[in-house]
């Protein structure tokens, strides 16, 4: 009897366990969130990183200025950026540097400051050859953009800076000629970043580039007290950015108008060409500086709606514009939905607005664990890498002070400033590793722009840092774990030739990554063109799919790790051997 | 039966639970205002921009005429400072004037002439004003101060910053003399001397507690969140029903900079202050930001929706609110207030760029004549009214200016302009 009524009451009880239980999980979803994030407490910190500067060891010299004399001119302090750039596609990312200039009435001491262009020779060193190809142009620059604008094979460039555009068209790999004037992008005012992106899908790439303010020698603010300071944005009206659409045969059209780009809004410092829609057309989202950001959805047949608010992309969690620097995007939760990385200023930590439904973005910072430890620090370069190879991409940051007073003012804020590696945790959020990640990582800098590529195609993404002034600092990522990996270089047949736009989703080890082909992104730099995977354990990639801004489809199977293949539009892929030297 | 009992009580028990965790305590945060809890869901009318308000300054300018009839000495001194204070430059002048002719030497008539002189952008008559009043008591610190409002609204930021240092050394070194300067110095992003001001303010006058919070607010702007929670640790222990400090002490909890960041401490705190100050915005609007935070968006709605009844404009209030709308799945309602946002802060950008070129070009009449004009057509009355008065009066020749200010006193229902004292 006993035994009967035991066992009948047994599911009973089992029963009571379960309502429990999952009362229990709904209670605790249904809780408020732990004021820390979530991934801060977790037991046992992740820190495969391992970042070693090379740039002394590699032959890279030059150092940037920001020709300031004492004025304190607004630009000063801006910075700028470089790029990794194959520009004679033998296989290894070569490092352009954006110098600024000295102003009117500078003293003269020494050579003028000029671009840089760094040849990689294969073996972890690098030739200067600024001048042989032609890149010896001094300007008060800032930004670099690299694409195949006129789809020959090889990679061109746009700088920017105070005063307008300069675009470079690479004749083959042995000389860069401006080409601005008869391209028409020269432009005015005070460009930024920029981006290559084909918006209309016509197989040509298009510009993009950013303003930032209204600015003149002559109309250069007194900002401070007794003594002049470095002002901020809020200074100056903003400058419209300007949308360039490629009409073929070495020229193009300032479409800024008539594409819908808002006239005056924003003081754009970074940008992120995405489709942040997934409706297969490149959109744009610009980081602004004191302004709202702007999401441009791209609506088709040349034009962009301004949907900055629905978006959820304009402003932080307490509905204020921040001052945004640069800018990147990626499905750091592999789950097919974008993450937008947004650098901001001191007090204001770094934004990271998740999409939670086609277009719809909330700012996550918070509860992914970025915006605490980034709090203290004003960051410019952004990105998202997989700097371990263990599938997740993890999150970079570049930061440095524009006040070089500032600790007069602001004791607890330091003009140097470190940049910040943060580990994706595989659940939606971040921990800091910075300390964990090497010497390269321990650098105090006044850092800006921020480019990552595997300049010695180990496997391992490396990074190039950027200062306002001073030297640039080449990081060779040597983390000792890292798993496998696969790099693909797309080239486009139909669509652009360098495939921006393409969107690429890597299945391997019952996990699949999305990732986008693209130009643009983090502060003024250009990172390797080239797509890098983590695979983790996996030593196999059982589905590569990508979709070509023409709507070409392509689907491959089975290709090993470790290998950097050449992904042909239309084409099986084939792995790209480059000699050691 | 019994365990069918228990668990029947235990579920009843977690849905109740669960039901409040996303919904929040029986006492909502918008009771204080005497809102109920279903408002939260309702979208609020579109008020947009502020209200023609032409009826309230015509009852103003009827109060200040009434009160014109007082011919004291006294009496015409508080009649110049009521039209500054509603921005009346021209009234407050003939006003200031009108009493100085009974008593020269009348400061605060003075002070009021300067003040009304410098908002119209006449800055050597207003200066000229604040060095006969040094001159005469070199301890006079709202002289000082006037003098460094004027240098910095003439865009001469070294001699406002040297005129705001005369102003602590040499003016009056009493607690609230010192608080106003230090608050100056905060207003300008000068915190070293800010806070140095508030602790010479606090060592005039250990237990005044406006230094005390003005020195928290400055710890609190300049991240330095560990000093301003001793600092408000300290007030509110001589004063624990201080709205205001309450308030900071939940901006210093919730910021993610802080070391010790309590978000449950955070929301306690602001919930405090909102019983203590029920009107005062900026705890509900730094209340929702922690609830967003803590998932609890049905409270965050509630919370943006406090601040936009007590100010309808607040562009994160809208923003705040239609973001949580789209986290509550209320897509409907979230595409209506973020279209308000868009509507205020298209206004906001005009308003900010005609300010800014009125500020930069500050003699300049056409440039505070395209801010009146552009205020009036949005309805803000009075912020238009010292536009157009500075406007006219830095030239009276102008004839589209002088065509609009008529044109817009007879909108107001106050007669034709006249500025009295030219």
């Amino acid at each position: 009897m006993s035994n009967s009524i035991r066992t009948s009451l047994c599911p009973l009880r089992r029963l009571v366990v379960l309502i429990l239980a999952s009362f229990i999980g709904a209670l605790s979803a249904g809780c408020p969130q732990r004021a820390t994030p979530p991934g801060v407490s977790a037991p046992a910190v992740r820190s495969p990183y391992q970042f070693v500067d090379v740039t002394a060891k590699a032959g890279i010299t030059w150092q940037r200025t920001d020709g300031a004399y004492g004025g304190k001119l607004f630009p000063e302090a801006a910075g700028g950026g470089g790029a990794f750039i194959d520009y004679d596609n033998d296989g290894y990312e070569d490092i352009i540097l954006v110098n600024g200039d000295w102003w009117p009435g500078h003293p003269l001491t020494g050579p003028r400051p000029t671009l840089a262009l760094y040849h990689n020779n294969g073996n972890g060193t690098f030739s200067d050859v600024t001048a042989q190809l032609g890149l010896n142009v001094s300007l008060q620059g800032m930004g670099v953009a690299v694409g195949d604008y006129d789809n020959d094979g090889f990679d061109d460039v746009l700088i920017t800076g105070v005063g307008g555009n300069i675009l470079f068209h690479n004749e083959g790999g042995k000389r860069f000629v401006d080409v601005t004037k008869s391209a028409g992008v020269g432009g005015s005012g005070w460009s930024t970043s920029a981006a290559w992106l084909d918006y209309d899908n016509d197989g040509r790439l298009d510009l993009f580039v950013c303003h930032y303010c209204k600015w003149s020698i002559k109309t250069d603010l007194y900002c401070g007290g007794q003594t002049k300071i470095y002002c901020t944005p809020e200074a100056y009206a903003g400058e419209t950015c300007r949308l360039y659409h490629n009409e073929g045969h070495g020229r193009f059209k300032d479409v800024t108008n008539q594409a819908g780009i808002r006239i005056g809004r924003g003081k754009a410092l970074g940008v992120c060409t995405v489709d942040f829609d997934h409706d297969g057309k490149t959109d744009i989202i610009v980081a602004n500086d004191g302004e709202p950001n702007v999401a441009y959805r791209n609506m088709g047949g040349g034009k962009f709606k301004d949907v900055s608010v629905e978006s959820g992309l304009a402003l932080g969690e307490d509905g204020k514009p921040r001052n945004g620097m640069g800018i990147d995007a990626a499905d750091y939760k592999n789950d097919g939905t974008l993450g937008v990385l947004i650098g901001n200023f001191a007090y204001q930590g770094a934004g990271l607005h998740h999409e939670k439904g086609a277009g719809l973005f909330y700012d996550e910072a918070h509860m992914a664990g970025i915006q605490q430890p980034s709090m203290p620090y004003v960051t410019f370069g952004v990105l998202f890498a997989d700097m371990d190879n263990d599938g997740w991409k993890d999150a970079i940051i570049c930061n440095g002070h524009t006040d070089d007073m500032t600790e007069r003012s602001l004791p607890l804020q330091h003009v140097l400033q470190p940049t910040q590696l943060f580990a994706n945790q595989h659940n939606g959020t971040f921990v800091e590793v910075t300390k964990q990640a090497g010497p390269g990582l321990s650098l105090q800098l006044v850092g800006r722009g921020m480019a990552c590529g595997d300049f010695d195609n180990d496997g391992r993404l490396d990074l190039l840092l950027i200062q306002n002034t001073g030297p640039p600092h080449l990081l060779h990522n040597e983390s000792p774990a890292a798993g496998h990996w696969i790099t693909l270089l797309p080239q486009g047949t139909k669509s652009n030739r360098d495939g921006y736009g393409a969107v690429i989703r890597v299945t391997s080890g019952g996990m699949t990554q999305t990732d986008t082909v693209r130009s643009g992104s983090s502060y003024c730099s250009a990172s390797d063109r080239r797509l890098h995977f983590g695979l983790g354990a996996a030593s196999l990639v059982n589905t590569l799919d990508v979709v070509w801004p023409s709507g070409q489809h392509d689907t491959w199977h089975n290709l090993p790790a470790d290998k950097i293949y050449r992904l042909t539009e239309a084409r099986s892929p084939q792995m790209a051997i480059y000699p050691k030297r | 039966m019994l365990w069918l009992g228990v668990a029947l009580l235990a579920a009843a028990l977690c849905v109740r639970l669960v039901w409040q965790n996303r919904t929040g305590p029986a006492q909502p945060i918008t009771a204080a205002l005497g809102m109920d809890d279903s408002r939260a869901e309702l979208p609020l009318a579109p008020p947009g921009v502020p209200a023609d308000n032409a009826a309230a300054l015509k009852a103003a300018r009827e109060r200040l005429d009434r009160a014109a009839a007082d011919t004291t000495l006294q009496g015409k001194e508080r009649l110049a400072a009521a039209a500054l204070g509603m921005g009346d430059l021209w009234r407050a002048e003939a006003a200031a004037c009108s009493a100085l002719k009974i008593a020269p030497k009348d400061r605060s008539a003075r002070l009021t002439l300067a003040a009304s002189l410098r908002q119209q952008d006449r800055f050597d008559p207003a200066s000229m004003i604040y060095r006969q009043l040094i001159a005469e008591d070199r301890h006079d610190s709202d002289a000082y101060l006037g003098m460094a409002d004027t240098m910095f609204a003439a865009n001469r930021r070294p001699d406002a910053f040297a005129w705001l240092a005369r102003a602590a050394s040499d003016g009056a070194q009493t607690a609230l003399s010192l608080t106003t300067i230090a608050h100056r110095y905060q207003d300008w992003k000068d915190y070293p001397k800010a806070e140095e001001t508030a602790g010479r303010a606090l060592k005039a006058a250990p237990d005044d507690i406006d230094a005390r919070l003005e020195l928290a607010s400055i710890q609190v702007e300049s991240g330095r969140l560990d000093d301003a929670r001793h600092s408000l640790d300290a007030i509110l222990t001589q004063d624990p029903k201080n709205g205001l400090a309450y308030r900071l002490l939940g901006v210093v909890l919730m910021n993610a900079t802080y070391s010790r960041q309590d978000l449950n401490g955070a929301r306690r705190v602001l919930e405090r202050a909102v019983e203590l100050n029920p009107r005062d915005p900026n705890i509900y609007s730094a209340a929702a930001v922690v609830y967003r935070e803590q998932r609890l968006y049905r409270l965050a709605a509630q919370a943006y929706d406090a601040l936009l009844q007590l100010d309808p404009t607040s562009l994160e209030g809208r923003y705040g609110l239609g973001q949580v709308y789209g986290l509550l799945s209320k897509p409907e309602l979230s595409r209506r207030q973020l279209a308000l946002y868009e509507q205020l802060d298209e206004r906001q950008r005009r308003v900010t760029r005609l300010s800014e070129d009125a500020l930069h070009n500050p003699r300049q009449a056409g440039k505070h004549a395209a801010l009146a004009r552009y205020l009036e057509s949005s309805g803000d009355y009075a912020r238009a009214l010292p536009q157009y008065q500075t406007a006219a009066g830095l030239d009276p020749n102008d004839r589209g200016i002088q065509r609009d200010l008529t044109r817009f006193y007879a909108r107001l229902g106050w007669g034709k302009p006249v500025h009295e004292s030219q």
